[in-house]
């Protein structure tokens, strides 16, 4: 539950907002009142002329006293009437954008988890653990091999001192090319990592030998050489294998900037840039924080903060993780994988989202979107020229030292401008702590406290608009007591006249005065009343922005997780123990394949199965293979995925389908179809197979409809508010309350719903079973995400 | 010859009644239910001291139309025949012997009119206590023969009582 603190809980102080155009109309409102005051003292002063009656005098005399204590109580109203205004715009000011805020950092929340994930399986690939390994063991190898390198080299020195009649050599020094061999050995990290000082070291090397060959009793020698440098040879076959790996990792992977792998000691073995290779290779990081923690942490955890690269120029989020050996778990840390992630540019479409935009798509000036972490630093900024990551945030410490779940907004000049800053804390979840990063929202007062209402887009009535649920209660209670008083200023002018009128001639000089009073009571309370319908419309139009907001947060939230998860298909389509598997012509498939996929499939449990098939659209192996016991043999290859799928390339996007019901792993659930080609031999070859992963996105979107219902203001969801997903042929396919919206049914939505291009919203009135909503639709955001899917998130929220 | 109204809407429709026929707009007042097996009369009230008969509007003028506003009942207090003010007298305005009160869907206002623009009943109205009709820029406005719309109430309670 989501606590939401401001400024006006502390202080009510509304005025500074009050456009011009509310002033001037308060003003006139209180001036008509008081105006009203005099009117009715000459009423008085009249009775006394028309009437020696004391009777009928006190009659006037109490209708007029009357009107004064209703032109008061009015008047106290009107201001009332304008603090309640604002006071409630600010509230629903707040609670739109602090979800909104809410919503940036829990979606940042779910790509670091995904990514934190990510990382730990990439370092369970072995080619990496094997290539730390080998790099250890040749580091510490190497030491005694080139001591004992040295003792042969003294001894080829010695042998060619001595003349040999039967070999016909000469007495020859070598001393100056051992010298010149030996020279290298102090230089053993540049000799593993360096390619082009172990291609200096091996020519030397070599040509001694050769010339070695020319004598007797060398052989030793010789053998111990070669074998030195084929252990160096093993060293750049391992970074060269690694580098390989990394390389296709970022390429997959188009915010990554750069991918480390280190040995425990801190020193660099591979990385993904090949230009930054000569620089990084065999350098220690051992003193940087991330690379320590992940040495001191477990390959279950994955390290997050913020880092700088030098060469960058702005900051990025490292991930990193423990390397273990993939043969033995329970084994020390070998080293460690280091991912550095471009995360400015992964998020700023994240940042710009929810942000009004000018007619060329920047966002409105004065509005800002920004994290930062737990000390206040910036992570990342929708304009990193004017909020600088890295640097401290300005902004007070009620916005930066906020709880999880928690939200706060308050009133303050940034830069330079009178804005609302809106604060929310990461929720995280019970499993997942979260970030505990700060979303900051900052919008110029003109544009959301002074901003023009939208209570036209729904066409409401006014009574309907003020019966509406959405409409607070003090709001409601206050147009009750309006209509009151309106009603009672009418009846007293009303009865004032009827007095006068059967005073006769002498009666004559009252009805002015109640006519009056009747006019100026009359035109109060209409200004109020419209004040109140303003104000209501505004209402409605900050929750339809919410709504729509929410809607969004639904389709955004399922497109990236669908995103994300076709990424990694890309990666393991390129496994080599996969296309191994696939070109082996025996029908079953390896044991190591299905221990694979099981792996893939229990650090990603959001797949239902993960299946390897063949060209033929056969089943060859299974992550898990027991779903699959009734469908032995089944060929999938009629089936559209899967020949978009074998048509296509690794290099392609992976290919999302609607999957049938209980289609491939004989469940009742409803699956999302991930499929990839696996490439031959090589990349560029005809595709051997398919990987297909069975996504369980029903489970997934519940989770995600849940999380994006309208809540109440104490943090609970609006009764009767429904969220669901749909499909292009506006069928249900998840909803939050399948009595009311029921799923595989059509849901009869206005075309306007369906009509949307990619990343568009749209609201408005909708009756099912009698209960009238306003329903917010969100298309998926096409442009950046998938395009395939088309579906559409819709939140309903009962109208009255 | 220029008289003083009072208008109130029943349903869609406005009527009008001489203004020095009321004692009193009330605000929403007590009414005792009474059965005297008429749904017209739902009970009586007590008013400055008397009990008076409450008519209600919209059974009597037979309106069924819903209204999309909610109906909020404004209560108007009609003088018997001797409580009339010496003006009223003089404008030969009847009411009833006893003091009535007419529960009405809400007040309009008070007006003055020109009996010379009051037009026909139209052939279509056929209440023989429809004085005539005003064209109004709002539409039409009914003016009502109060003393009429009684005697055709009594006439009907005695018709059932036969």
């Amino acid at each position: 539950m989501i606590e939401t603190k401001n400024e006006f809980d502390k202080e009510p102080n509304y005025r500074k907002f009050m456009i011009e155009a509310h002033r001037r109309f308060h003003d006139r409102i209180v001036a008509d009142l008081n105006g009203i005051l005099p009117i009715c003292n000459q009423g008085k002063c009249t009775a006394a002329d028309i009437s020696d009656n004391v009777t009928e005098q006190q009659q006037i005399t109490d209708l007029m006293q009357k009107v004064e204590q209703l032109c008061t109580h009015l008047s106290e109203n009107v201001t009332d009437l304008f603090s309640q205004y604002y006071r409630e715009r600010g509230r629903f000011c707040g609670a739109a954008y602090t979800t909104t805020a809410e919503i940036k950092v829990n979606l940042v929340d779910r790509t670091l988890l995904d990514r934190s994930t990510d990382v730990r399986w990439w370092s369970k690939e072995p080619i990496l653990a094997n290539c730390v390994s080998a790099m250890k063991k040749t580091s510490k190898s190497l030491t005694s091999d080139f001591e004992e390198m040295s003792a042969f080299l003294e001894g080829a020195i010695a042998t060619f001192r001595i003349p040999s009649v039967s070999s016909g050599w000469t007495s020859m020094d070598l001393t100056d090319r051992v010298k010149e061999i030996i020279a290298f050995f102090p230089r053993k990290r540049e000799l593993m990592f360096n390619p082009a000082i172990r291609a200096q070291f091996e020519k030397i090397l070599t040509d001694f030998t050769d010339f070695l060959k020319g004598g007797d009793g060398q052989e030793g020698t010789i053998k111990f050489a070669g074998k030195l440098l084929s252990k160096l040879a093993g060293c750049e076959k391992h970074i060269q294998g690694a580098c390989q790996q990394l390389e296709m990792i970022r390429s997959t992977y188009p915010s990554l900037f750069e991918i480390v792998v280190t040995d425990d000691q801190g020193v660099v073995l591979a990385n993904a840039r090949p230009d930054r290779r000569a620089e990084l290779h065999a350098k220690s990081v051992a003193h940087e924080s991330w690379c320590q923690k992940s040495l001191k942490g477990s390959s279950n955890h994955t390290h997050i903060e913020r880092a700088q690269l030098k060469e960058e120029s702005h900051p990025a989020i490292v991930f990193s993780t423990a390397i273990k050996d993939p043969e033995d778990r329970q084994a020390g840390i070998l080293g460690s994988i280091s991912v550095f992630c471009d995360f400015q540019s992964e998020t700023q479409s994240l940042l710009d989202n929810y942000l009004p935009t000018e007619k060329d798509g920047r966002p409105k000036d004065g509005w800002f979107s920004f994290f930062t972490d737990d000390r206040g630093i910036v992570i990342c900024a929708n304009d990193p020229g004017a909020i600088l990551p890295g640097s401290h945030c300005d902004l007070p410490r009620s916005h930066r030292t906020l709880d999880r779940g928690e939200s706060y907004w308050s009133h303050i000049v940034f830069k330079g401008r009178e804005s609302i800053v809106f604060s929310a804390c990461s929720t995280g979840s019970k499993s997942i702590g979260g970030s505990g990063w700060v979303s900051h929202l900052v919008a110029p007062v003109c544009d959301i406290m002074q901003a023009e209402t939208q209570s036209t887009k729904l066409n409401l009535g006014h009574h309907q608009l003020m019966e509406s649920k959405l409409i607070p209660e003090i709001s409601k209670l206050t147009y009750a007591a309006l209509q009151e008083d309106r009603q009672a200023i009418k009846l007293i002018s009303l009865n004032g006249i009827l007095f006068a009128s059967q005073l006769g001639k002498r009666g004559a000089a009252l009805a002015p005065v109640f006519d009056k009073i009747t006019a100026t009571g009359d035109s109060a309370t209409s200004r109020m009343e419209s004040l109140l319908y303003e104000m209501a419309g505004s209402e409605i139009g900050l929750n339809l922005h919410l709504q729509e907001t929410l809607a969004r947060q639904a389709v955004d939230l399922m497109s990236q997780k669908i995103y994300e998860r076709s990424l990694a298909l890309r990666l393991w389509a390129r496994t080599n123990s996969l296309r191994s598997s696939l070109l082996n012509t025996t029908d079953d498939p390896a044991a190591d394949v299905t221990g694979l996929l099981r792996m893939i499939n229990d650090d990603y449990p959001v797949y239902r199965n993960i299946l390897l098939l063949n060209n033929r659209g056969e089943i060859k192996a299974s992550s898990r293979p027991k779903r699959l016991a009734e469908c032995d043999g089944m060929s999938v290859a009629d089936q559209v995925w899967f020949m978009k799928a074998i048509r296509s390339s690794s290099n392609d996007h992976t290919m999302v389908s609607e999957g049938r019901v209980g289609e491939l792993d004989n469940s009742k659930f409803a699956s999302l179809v991930f499929a990839l080609a696996v490439p031959g031999e090589k990349e560029d070859s005809s595709p051997i197979g398919v990987l297909a992963c069975l996504f369980d996105w029903q489970t997934e979107a519940v989770e995600i409809l849940n999380s994006c219902l309208p809540k109440s203001s104490i943090g609970r969801p609006v009764q009767g508010a429904v969220a669901f997903f749909t499909n292009r042929d506006q069928i249900v396919l998840e909803s939050t309350n399948s009595s009311a919206v029921k799923i595989q049914e059509f849901i009869p939505l206005a075309d306007e719903h369906f009509q949307l291009s990619a990343g568009q919203t749209y609201s408005g009135t909708f009756v099912l079973n009698g209960t009238t909503y306003i329903a917010a639709t969100a298309k998926c955001d096409g442009r950046k995400r998938f395009d395939g899917l088309e579906w559409s998130a819709h939140i309903l929220r009962p109208l009255v | 010859m220029n008289e003083r109204i009072f208008t109130f809407w029943v349903g869609e429709q406005i009527y009008g009644l001489p203004l020095l026929l009321v004692g009193e707009f009330c605000p929403l007042m007590q009414v005792t239910p009474v059965e005297v097996g008429d749904s017209r009369i739902p009970g009586v009230a007590h008013v400055r001291g008397t009990t008076a008969v409450v008519l209600d509007m919209r059974r009597v003028l037979g309106t069924t139309t819903e209204t999309t506003e909610p109906i909020k009942k404004d209560r108007v207090f009609v003088l018997s025949q001797d409580q009339i003010c010496e003006e009223g007298r003089q404008n030969n305005l009847r009411t009833y012997e006893e003091p009535i009160v007419l529960e009405i869907d809400r007040l309009g206002g008070i007006l003055d009119v020109d009996t010379d623009d009051l037009h026909a009943t139209p052939a279509h109205l056929t209440e023989e206590f429809y004085r005539g009709v005003f064209e109004m820029e709002s539409g039409d406005l009914i003016l009502l023969e109060f003393s009429k719309l009684i005697e055709c109430l009594i006439h009907d309670l005695k018709k059932a009582d036969r």
